[in-house]
């Protein structure tokens, strides 16, 4: 079953409003996934009226028709569409109670850096990472593997670093998974708004 | 991802990286002709201005849609930019391009005041100094002649050979009086779509043009709204721009609004967070999505306001403490702190810097709840500068 809450509902409503008052009428909204377990990531975007993509399913929720592709059906039967209005965030926030969703921060539990994958992982940092990135005063430490993800803590020249993401993305990421296949996802736990030293300023 | 620094892991993940020589274009395009045949194209997309006439250029090599290359020229380059507008009688500033070398004394002179004195090539302000009189004229040209001779901005200058003298030449154009507002829009096979239309409080008046506050959606009546977005257009039309971001700066006063800039990119820095659109789609993948040509929801901006501080570095020197920032980040209202230069680091104001030492985001009922949490926050904020 889909949740639309009460506040999501009005505030799809308005939106669907001002949309119409523009001049284009809107049937209902699609929810899409995007991603691998866990690091799943949902998102909303408006179904015009008539313009339905076939093989879609469609779902009364709250009033809101929600459209989903039939083969997305199975991942999004829990989720509940809530708007959030915050000092620290606003916007439409998308949950399924059923997908535990890491949160960027190293496990709380004792590291294991002792598993086949962790040593793996360190040897790939060890031998080809860390050495390509100390060019630029930088240096990556595995924190923990934990359920086929790696987290990981830049430091030095990447922290706060304006191509730190891109490191880890186009980089790190693409590395580890190669070396390691069975790794899912590599996290960034770093404090970038600490780095005194990073290796690019961000622009402006 | 290509950039004109080389990505510290691209020889260990080759395929995902592109290093390019912005300032060797024919070398550049090559290369990405070379990576496109083994890793295809589907668009190609600058995400600053420094890029915008490779990307385009690249972009024609690939057979991918794309802004005529003279049109992105001509929107980095002020005094292109302006023979073009004045041709085509849009309202804009008069404007006149002299070198370095040209005789200061008989220049100042030659001059009608006030006026606004720019380098050819550089944005976000750097370099642009008002002068009212022949002494700060004087004073300015010599200034932004010290500015031209970093070698970073002869680097900027260098970009594209047919202006490699951009460096060189500075532009004295009229002062516009009024209002100054901000453009967000995206050219669709030509047609401007207004995304959105930020007020700046702050009067921009001189001696330096420092931009703080950018607040959506404009508190000018729907008239004048509407008379800017036809300027706007009218500028593109005459520019060449056929498809993708825009990013417009006008001047408005009784004689209706003036084009002061139109950039072929998106706005600077990470000011784009104050804009969500539809159902919450950033401005960055409304511009990915349009290059793809993948389906776009909603081009209406979230309402209702928001809004964007830039945080002005008031005297030059070393950033060594920054406090207040989990006060302000308690004002009502405001949705994020985020302080781009660290502490230690050198930082330079305008005209000489290009930077801000961070931008403060807010949401409200209204732009004058938007404007009042950023003064808020931004009262709340201390940095030492030694």
């Amino acid at each position: 079953m889909i949740e639309v809450t009460e506040i999501a509902k009005k505030k799809i409503m308005t939106l669907m409003r001002d949309q119409e008052d523009q001049g284009t009428i809107m049937e209902g909204v699609r929810i899409t996934y995007s991603g691998m377990l866990p690091t799943i990531e949902y998102r909303l975007a408006f179904v015009e009226a008539g313009k339905e993509e076939s093989g879609d399913i469609m779902v009364n929720a709250n009033g809101i028709k929600v459209f989903t592709e039939e083969r997305h059906s199975g991942f999004l039967s829990d989720v509940r569409i809530d708007f959030i209005e915050s000092l620290q965030q606003t916007g439409f926030k998308v949950d399924n109670p059923k997908v535990v969703m890491p949160t960027v921060v190293a496990p709380t539990s004792p590291a294991n850096l002792n598993t086949p994958q962790a040593i793996a992982i360190k040897q790939v940092l060890d031998t080809e990472i860390n050495p390509a990135i100390s060019g630029h005063g930088g240096y990556i430490t595995l924190l923990d593997v934990k359920e086929q993800i790696a987290y990981i803590q830049m430091s030095g020249g990447c922290q706060g670093c304006g191509m730190a993401d891109v490191t880890l993305k186009q980089g790190v990421v693409v590395a580890i998974k190669k070396s390691v296949p069975e790794i899912i996802d590599v996290l960034d736990t770093t404090d970038h708004g600490s780095g005194n030293n990073p290796y690019f300023t961000p622009g402006k | 991802m290509a950039s004109n620094e080389k990505q510290t892991l691209e020889d260990i993940v080759p395929g995902h990286t592109l290093t390019l020589d912005f300032q060797n274009l024919d070398a550049s395009i090559k290369k990405v002709i070379a990576f496109a045949n083994e890793h295809p194209l589907d668009a190609v997309v600058s995400t600053d201005e420094d890029a915008v006439t490779l990307a385009a250029m690249i972009s024609e090599a690939l057979g991918l849609p794309h802004n005529p290359i003279f049109a992105t020229e001509a929107t980095k380059y002020k005094d292109q930019l302006r023979k073009i507008l004045t041709r085509a009688a849009i309202p804009t500033p008069m404007a006149n391009c002299f070198s370095i070398t040209d005789p200061l004394e008989e220049i100042a002179q030659k001059v009608t005041y006030p006026c606004v004195l720019k380098p050819i090539h550089l944005s976000a302000s750097r370099g642009v100094i008002r002068a009212n009189t022949p002494e700060e004229f004087k004073s300015a040209f010599i200034r932004i002649t010290k500015i031209l001779s970093d070698s970073e901005v002869k680097r900027l200058g260098k970009g594209v050979t047919t202006r490699a003298e951009a460096a060189q030449k500075i532009l004295v154009e009229s002062f516009i009086s009024g209002e100054e507002v901000a453009l967000e829009g995206l050219v669709q096979n030509g047609k401007l779509t207004v995304l959105a239309l930020f007020d700046k409080p702050d009067p921009l008046n001189g001696l330096f043009f420092e931009e703080t506050i950018y607040v959506t959606p404009s508190r000018l009546s729907p008239i004048v709204q509407e008379r800017i977005a036809v300027c706007t257009q009218q500028a593109c039309d005459a520019i060449g721009l056929k498809e993708g971001p825009i990013h417009a700066e006008l001047r408005v006063n009784e004689n209706g609004p003036f084009i002061i800039e139109v950039a072929a990119r998106s706005i600077g820095g990470i000011c784009s967070r104050t804009l969500r659109f539809g159902l919450g789609v950033s401005l960055e993948e409304i511009i990915l999505r349009h290059a793809l040509k993948m389906p776009i929801d909603s081009l209406q901006r979230q309402s209702p306001a928001s809004g964007v501080m830039m945080i002005p570095i008031p005297h030059a020197g070393i950033l060594s403490d920054i406090e207040g920032v989990e006060e302000a980040v308690k004002v009502a209202g405001i949705e994020g702190v985020t302080i781009m230069i660290r502490r230690k680091q050198k930082v330079i104001p305008l005209p000489e810097g290009r930077r801000y030492l961070g931008f403060i985001f807010a949401k409200g009922e209204s732009p004058s709840d938007v404007e009042v949490a950023l003064r808020k926050a931004h009262h709340a904020l201390k940095f030492t500068i030694t």
